[in-house]
């Protein structure tokens, strides 16, 4: 992270990226599973 | 990943969290095993709660839903190695998933719902419903709400969503 960049800076680039989750993140996922909790 | 929060275990039809009946509230995951495993999923679950404790309430019961035959043996397995390592009985049932009721909106992404600037942020890509609460996205800014993860954790996210090098410069 560079000097001085406040964490809220940071998730705005975060958040920047996150735009792109669909075709950055998840092209390559071809099977999801699912779990389920309950913690009590 | 992508999680909810909802309503499972018992038999009440369309629950609601003023009418749960014989529900238990409880969090539904979808995961990519290329990158994380049932078993590590529940290594997080055991470290997160008590699980030898009698539960209070149906509402607030500990289970394992398990979707499948292989995560149910999973899960036992992983049960029976926490119990020994505990000394202790565990009481968290495992148990066969059956439907899931999805909570209400206000409940999902409880804490990145009040923050009212990222919110802002995230309506014109997902809105505010079913397609906001399962995304990837809002599930882990939720994390970050709550107190999980660092900025050097946010660092790698932003690596693994394949950047360009120079918005990631030290």
């Amino acid at each position: 992270m560079r000097p001085g960049l406040s964490l809220s800076s940071f998730l705005s680039l975060w958040l920047l990226a996150a735009c792109q989750e669909p075709t950055l993140r998840e092209a390559h996922v071809t099977e999801l599973q699912t779990a389920t909790f309950a913690l009590g | 990943m992508r999680t909810r929060v909802g309503y499972s275990g018992g038999k009440q039809q369309s629950p609601t969290y003023h009418d749960l009946g014989d529900h238990t509230e409880s969090i539904e995951i979808d995961f990519d095993p290329a990158v994380i495993s049932y078993r590590e999923l529940l290594d997080v679950f055991w470290q997160e709660h008590s699980g030898t404790r009698d539960s209070f309430s149906v509402q607030y019961a500990a289970f394992v839903f398990t979707h499948g035959a292989e995560q149910a043996r999973i899960a036992n397995a992983s049960r029976d190695e926490r119990q020994e390592a505990l000394g202790s009985k565990i009481t968290t049932q495992v148990r066969p998933a059956g439907t899931f009721w999805r909570a209400e909106d206000y409940h999902q992404k409880y804490r990145l719902r009040h923050r009212t600037q990222l919110m802002a942020a995230l309506g014109p890509i997902y809105g505010t419903g079913q397609e906001f609460v399962d995304s990837t996205a809002a599930a882990r800014l939720n994390g970050l709400c709550g107190g999980y993860g660092t900025g050097a954790s946010v660092k790698r996210e932003l690596r693994d969503l394949g950047l360009p090098d120079e918005l990631l410069v030290d």
